[in-house]
Parts: C-alpha cells; structure tokens; sequence
C-alpha cells in the first residue's frame, strides 16, 4: 500500500506526461476523423448523408469487440494469476465494450432505416451484436450489482465463456437466417479512396480513444479501491465514523 | 474414491433427496405446465399457431422452468451447511460439478417428458411420432442446458445475489442453444429427418462441449476460498 501514488499528484512523472500527450492525440485525431467525413468523403448516392454513420458506426463496434477481447483477456489471466491488476482491467474493458455497445445501438438502426426501411431486422450480424451487448450488458450488472471476490470469479467464468460462446452465436445465427449477404459487407470492398482513408483514419482514432479510456479507467477502479482500503484501515482505528464513508 | 464414482454419489444424492421431498419436479413441471398454457392463450386459441410455435414453446418452457430447477437444486444445499460437507470431502470439484449437472438433467428430462404430449395435445405438433429423433435433441439441448445450468447456479451459493441475476446471466450465453435446438426440432417436425437438422445439431454439441469443458475448469476456481 505505501507504493501506491496518486498520479495527478505528480504532474511531471512520464507516466502522465504520456497519457496527457495520448489525449491530446486521441482528441486531435477525432477532430481529423470529422473533417474528413464531412468535408473529404463524397456523400454515397443511394443513402446520402445517412452513410456517414458508417464513419462511427463500424469504429464503434470494433471497439465493442476490443472491450470485449480486453475483459476476456483480463480475466483469463486473473484466473490464472489471482492478481487484483488483472481483475481491473477486465472490469475497464467490459466497461468500454458497454458503452461502445450504446453506440452501436443507436447508430444501427439508424443506418437500418435508411439503408433496410426498418430500424431492426434479424440481420446475422444484427442479431450476434444484440446477443453481445446483452453478455456485455449482464456481466456489468453483475459487477455493478455487487463486488465480493466470488462475484468476480463468476463473473470472470461469465466473460471467458461469453467470448467461447461468440462463435456459436454466430454461426448459429447465419444458420438461422440463412447465408444471405449483408449490405455493411458488402461496402467494404467498394470504398471510393476517400471514403476508405475517412474510414482507416476513423478507425485509428478510435483505436487512441479506447486506450485513452481503458488507462482512465483503469486508473479510477485504482483509486476507487484503494481509498476503499484506506476507508477501512480508518474506520478499524476508529478515525471514521459509519456514516462518514463514502 | 475415483472421479467418476463421486459423481456418481453426488446425483444420487441429488436423486434420493428429489424422490424424498418431489419439490423441483412438481414445481418445475407444473410451472412448464403454465408456461405451455400460457403460450396456447397468447398464440390465440382460434388460430392454430401452428408446428413452428410449438417447437418454440418446448424450449422456453424448458428454458424458464430450467432456471427455477437449478436455483433450487443448489439453495437446498445451503440449509444445514450442506455444501460447505461436500467441499470439505475429499473429492475433486469438478466431481461436484458433474454430479450436480447430471441431476438437473434428469429433472429437467422429466419435466420434457410431461410437457411433451401437452405441447403434441395443445398445439397439434407430431411430436409423439417423431420421438425417436426428438429424443436424441431433447437430450443434446438439455444437457448444455445443465452444462450452463450447474455452473452459474452455484451463484445461489456462493454469492449474495442468489438467484437474482441468475436468469440474467443464464439467457444471453443459451441463446445459441436455444436456436439451435428450435431449429432442429423444427426440421425434424418438418419431416427433413436428422440430414435436415445436422448442422443445428452439430451447434448443439459443440456448445455442449465448450460448456461441460469450461464447467468442469471454471467449477473448481469458483469453489476455491
């Protein structure tokens, strides 16, 4: 506990030094990203200005996946190791995979609209990103519902078979609706030039963003757990009362 | 004492306790029962809904009344300390596992066996004449049922939430399972045999698979202290 810092208490250590500098990049590269979408990239004829979504839409379900491979990861090796470190960053990743999960959602169906004439259909691919986001959805439930040591082995065994269980989903799903081709798949070959750096660019920006977030994050459960600690070392002593805890 | 005969201990325990009390079997099925029921009203009762519903009504049916099984096979065991007995026997966990898996199986068999010539009764599906085929995917998609079943309902025990998330936790990882045990159901009511169903049921065992392996690693780091 006595080699535990307060990051942000030391404004010159590299550490910080790199993730400021990781930021500013992040937010540089997402203002890059919007330039080019809305002043570079061609408007699609048949969906318009609508197609623009894709710019954030695919971005935004890669890291779903990313968050994903993070917790899945992290738990893994949290199994394995029994280290607190690793148990936080499946936490952070499942967290980022939840909220890139939201946008996913949201930006979908609004892709479906325009591009289906229905905000939902049984699409494959529609339905394998539902049945994850529930997955997402359930495991931080469960972590948010409580945080005992046996709810995150569980809920580690939860995220490591979730991530067994994505290729079933999938192949299940095709088999279900039938091989038909999907209209995203089939955009990404045809690209026009300036659309396909939009897209590379947007992808990378995304990519910063979500380790931007994913160190954040990481760096708060940190804290969060150790103020907790602390919280208990004082009320042992008696320097804090029930109440004051936070 | 072997692996095997320790699960073996383990069900009939699980077995002679059931016979004793008949709690789960009584209330799972009778709630399956209603579940069926339920659907009959919600499908209409003019309109036939048809082979194609009743393939799914099976299988929520089991589905839900399955999560009222487990979570009762495992919160019996914390009354008198009873599992905390079976974790200080010399046995392995996983032994624990399997046992507990294959006594929600035969539960949740039973319970198919009432609500199939209710579902053949209700909806007019040739479940009955197509038993033979039926009876291998009923057993497929019920054990990775139980496989799902054993290791998150030891939730119940071991964690406050009892059976709060269980369902939760459950539905979104048995999604697959359960499209593919419709689907090859489907098809064989559908008269395309088992050609028609193979792909579904080669879903249905690698789920299975994935999940008894998974179970039997994961059971033991979860009972750990």
């Amino acid at each position: 506990m006595a080699n535990f810092h307060l990051s942000w208490y030391r404004p010159f250590s590299m550490k910080n030094a790199f993730f400021h500098a990781l930021t500013l990049i992040a937010a540089a590269l997402l203002l890059v990203t919007l330039y080019l979408v809305f002043f570079h990239a061609p408007v699609e004829a048949r969906m318009g200005i609508v197609q623009k979504i894709f710019y954030f839409h695919v971005p935004a379900a890669y890291s779903m996946y990313l968050g994903w491979a993070v917790c899945t990861f992290g738990s893994i090796a949290f199994l394995i190791k029994r280290k607190e470190k690793w148990d936080m960053i499946a936490l952070s990743g499942a967290e980022l995979a939840f909220l890139f999960a939201v946008v996913v959602m949201i930006t979908g169906p609004l892709w479906g609209r325009k591009s289906w004439g229905a905000y939902w259909t049984w699409d494959p691919r529609l339905t394998s990103s539902l049945l994850l986001t529930l997955i997402i959805v359930s495991y931080v439930l469960l972590r948010n519902l409580a945080s005992g040591e046996v709810e995150k082995k569980f809920a580690a065994a939860l995220s490591i078979l979730g991530a067994c269980v994505l290729p079933i989903i999938h192949l299940s799903v095709q088999k279900w609706r039938g091989q038909h081709p999907t209209v995203i798949g089939a955009k990404g070959g045809g690209l026009a030039p300036e659309m396909k750096l939009s897209f590379i660019i947007g992808m990378i920006s995304f990519t910063v963003l979500f380790s931007v977030l994913l160190w954040r994050r990481y760096e708060l459960e940190k804290s969060r757990r150790h103020l907790a600690r602390l919280e208990e070392n004082a009320a042992e002593r008696g320097l804090l009362a029930e109440g004051e805890r936070s | 004492m072997s692996f095997l005969h320790a699960v073996w201990v383990v069900f009939v325990k699980d077995l002679k306790v059931e016979l004793r009390t008949r709690e789960i079997i009584l209330s799972t099925g009778l709630f399956a029962l209603l579940v069926v029921v339920l659907a009959a009203f919600a499908f209409g009762l003019n309109t036939m809904p048809g082979v194609d519903a009743s393939c799914g009504v099976l299988w929520i049916a089991v589905a839900f009344s399955g999560i009222l099984a487990l979570g009762r096979t495992y919160m019996r065991e914390r009354d008198f300390g009873v599992w905390t007995a079976l974790l200080m026997t010399p046995v392995p966990r996983a032994a624990l596992y399997m046992g507990k898996m294959l006594g929600l199986l035969v539960f949740l068999i039973v319970v198919e066996i009432v609500l199939i010539p209710v579902i053949e009764l209700f909806f007019h599906a040739p479940l009955l004449a197509n038993i033979h085929m039926l009876a291998p995917i009923l057993l497929a998609g019920t054990v990775g049922y139980a496989a799902v079943g054993a290791l998150f309902g030891a939730m119940t025990i071991r964690t406050r939430m009892k059976d709060l998330l269980l369902g939760v936790i459950m539905f979104p990882l048995i999604a697959p399972l359960l499209i593919a045990s419709v689907k090859a159901t489907e098809a064989v009511l559908a008269g395309q045999g088992f050609s028609g169903a193979s792909d579904f049921i080669k879903l249905i065992l690698i789920f299975d698979t994935i999940f008894i392996l998974g179970g039997l690693w994961l059971f033991d780091v979860l009972m750990e202290d």
